[in-house]
């Protein structure tokens, strides 16, 4: 599993910096907070430090207010579903996309640009045949990726996301660039059946041979390694770790989740993220060493934090704490990946339990998550494992190499 | 409505067919089929004299059953020998074949009798169904009703399957009609994108669903997509929202054939393995683990 960099507002230079870092990487560049000119320059410096792009059209609801994305050149001036379903709108789209956009940046593969998926109806799969078709006029050898982008009410519907897998089994893509609307606007999901029925679309998705690529992720979804998930996408914000899909709706950029804008610092063996007050109470009742990173994460960005100071005292600002959850998340993901299934399914087990304990540990001391405590979700998580292995855990175990 | 076949109508037909034989008995009533055994007077040998009447296209429909037939070539199919279409008015026909008699009795009888099966007696069935859907699969034909009608246990023990008469061959085009609303099917052992008609769906895996469930029924005693059910309607809700039940059976220590059996029958089709060779790779692993 790898981790690739979901762009978001405000996001170019922590790509820079990680990816210089890793020395290598995939950044998913999002035209809503980028100009053409932002992207091909972005593009050149990402590659130059042997990293790579791509890019998500964003087009999931062509009528959405975001101006950013209306400026860009591919986006159609006028949407008349008929008339740009019917007439040459696809095709300009995907000709201005592919030789402005695609060619130019030098991007690792095209994320085919699909409509949000609200309910599986004639008009999308039509739609989605019309613009695989328009992408097969080219020649092309990068990999292409559909964009799934999938509500929330769909997911919580096994029939639903089965009748989904049924109707792209057969597309001619190498992949699938799944972005998922949590349920009820959560940032950690403790609902089983959407958790549930998401990874079983993966697994369903995964076995017909592709790249699957989960966007807009969080380290929850660590826990669909099970399922051999080629990637999962997360950024800075909230926002780019769960799918804000009233930003595409609605012109409410700063509605963001989670309301005020304060400093988390993520523990990776927790899986839980804290404000530094409440790292404060771990210095004051004594446990704050357990909070710390270890060093086989390779991030020095929260050292402060653990040199014996009152956390809120030292200089731990919110670019320190972006890095460093995306440098843990990075080892995470590097981390998970095992040569059988038994084992991958051992590991996550460990991982979660060992998180389980340490959250409710760290939270009977007073240092609490809120809303970003794994505790919340340790057992929807857990089980998730557990059910996956009923459902796939035969097949699963038996493909692991060739998958 | 198709007119019941009668015994004149079976007379009728025995002069077209170039072997001499002599009907001995009824073997099996269904629908508008009867299932006879005969003798071919010259040489001895038994034989099956199976009759169908139908309306609609019977031909391509017979020709297709005994091109099945043919070309997977199985020891576990019994072969055709002779096969025709007789037309009775303008509305209907009598299909007729001659077929290899089997010795034995069908799985249903033997259910009906109250036998269930063992552990090993259910591995020996699936491999030989494998051996018979790899072969069907290589050449595009999914069988589309396997039943306890369809498997017959001969004498020795041997599982034979039989009747390709729905039998859908993918290089060519199907002959169910497209908007119907249902499919060819029998209720209670077809997956529902079989059911349902919905063709571009239909391989392999319509025919792994109905294993999955015929093997549970050869464990349980009783099919649980029927058992109890008050009508066809309640069946299908089961197909379409309940997995198959987890099965306890003795042997398999490490539940990986119960579970092997309900990934057969899994009611979703992406579930399912792909290919016979994926089913065959994972029963393989299963296989080993079993107290047999």
């Amino acid at each position: 599993m790898e981790l690739f960099l979901q762009m978001g507002h405000g996001m170019m230079e922590h790509c820079y910096h990680l990816i210089q870092h890793w020395g290598t990487g995939t950044v998913i560049v999002s035209p809503k907070n980028l100009t053409l000119e932002q992207i091909l320059k972005f593009s050149k410096k990402i590659s130059k430090n042997n990293g790579s792009i791509l890019i998500d059209p964003q087009f999931y609801i062509p009528r959405t207010s975001q101006e950013n994305l209306h400026n860009h050149s591919f986006w159609p001036n006028t949407f008349d579903t008929t008339t740009f379903f019917n007439g040459d709108g696809i095709d300009k789209l995907i000709d201005i996309f592919l030789n402005e956009y695609i060619l130019p940046s030098d991007s690792s593969g095209i994320i085919i640009p699909s409509l949000y998926l609200e309910d599986i109806n004639e008009d999308w799969c039509n739609i989605n045949e019309l613009i695989i078709n328009s992408l097969n006029r080219y020649q092309l050898v990068s990999p292409k990726y559909l964009t799934l982008c999938i509500g929330e009410e769909i997911i919580k519907s096994e029939e639903k996301i089965h009748m989904l897998i049924e109707q792209v089994e057969d597309y001619p893509v190498d992949g699938f660039y799944i972005i998922p609307v949590h349920p009820n606007n959560e940032y950690l999901i403790d609902n089983m059946t959407w958790l549930i029925n998401l990874i079983d679309l993966v697994a369903g998705l995964k076995l017909l041979d592709k790249r699957i690529i989960l966007g807009y992720a969080n380290h929850q979804f660590l826990s669909f390694a099970v399922a051999k998930i080629d990637a999962i996408c997360a950024g800075i914000w909230l926002k780019t770790r769960m799918f804000p899909l009233g930003d595409f709706v609605a012109d409410d950029e700063d509605s963001s989740f989670g309301g005020r804008r304060t400093t988390w610092y993520y523990c990776p063996q927790a899986l839980s993220e804290y404000q530094i007050p409440f790292l404060d109470v771990a210095h004051r009742v004594g446990i704050i060493d357990q909070l710390a990173t270890a060093d086989s994460f390779q991030s020095g960005y929260p050292t402060p934090l653990f040199s014996g100071a009152q956390p809120s005292t030292v200089a731990f600002n919110e670019t320190k704490a972006f890095r460093h959850y995306l440098q843990c998340l990075k080892t995470q993901c590097d981390e998970i990946n095992k040569d059988s299934y038994d084992e991958t399914k051992r590991y996550l087990r460990l991982l979660f339990e060992t998180a389980s304990d340490l959250s409710d540990y760290f939270r009977s001391n007073g240092v609490r998550g809120k809303y970003r405590e794994f505790t919340n979700v340790a057992d929807s998580t857990l089980a998730l494992i557990d059910a996956f292995d009923a459902m796939r855990g035969l097949v699963f175990n038996t493909n692991w190499d060739e998958l | 409505m198709i007119d019941e076949i009668t015994i004149k109508e079976i007379e009728s037909l025995l002069p077209n067919i170039s072997r001499k034989i002599e009907i001995k008995g009824l073997i099996g009533k269904g629908g508008q089929k009867h299932v006879y055994k005969a003798i071919d007077l010259d040489t001895g040998e038994n034989l099956v004299f199976k009759v169908l009447k139908v309306k609609g296209n019977i031909l391509e429909r017979l020709k297709r059953e005994v091109r099945a037939v043919d070309i997977i070539d199985s020891n576990h199919i019994p072969k055709i020998f002779e096969s025709n279409v007789n037309i009775v008015s303008e509305a209907e026909s009598l299909i007729w074949l001659v077929e290899e008699f089997i010795d034995g009795d069908s799985l249903r009888t033997i259910l009906q009798s109250g036998r269930t099966f063992s552990l090993s007696e259910v591995v020996e069935f699936i491999n030989v169904m494998f051996l018979i859907l790899e072969k069907a699969e290589k050449h595009n034909i999914v069988h589309r009703d396997i039943k306890p009608e369809n498997i017959m246990i001969d004498v020795q023990g041997e599982y034979w399957l039989i009747d390709f008469g729905i039998s859908r061959h993918l290089d060519l085009e199907s002959i169910t009609i497209t908007h119907a609303p249902f499919g060819l099917f029998t209720i209670g052992y077809s997956a529902a994108e079989q059911f349902r008609n919905r063709k571009k769906q239909i391989d392999i895996r319509a025919d792994l669903f109905s294993l999955g469930v015929v093997a549970t029924e050869m464990i349980q005693g009783y099919n649980p997509y029927l058992h109890k059910a008050s009508d066809i309607l309640q069946v299908i809700k089961r197909i379409e929202q309940k997995p198959l039940p987890a099965l306890r059976i003795d042997g398999d220590d490490r539940f990986l054939m119960a579970k092997f059996i309900k990934i057969l029958g899994d009611n979703r089709l992406s579930r399912r393995p792909k290919t016979i060779r994926d089913a065959i790779k994972i029963f393989d692993i299963v296989k080993s683990t079993l107290n047999i």
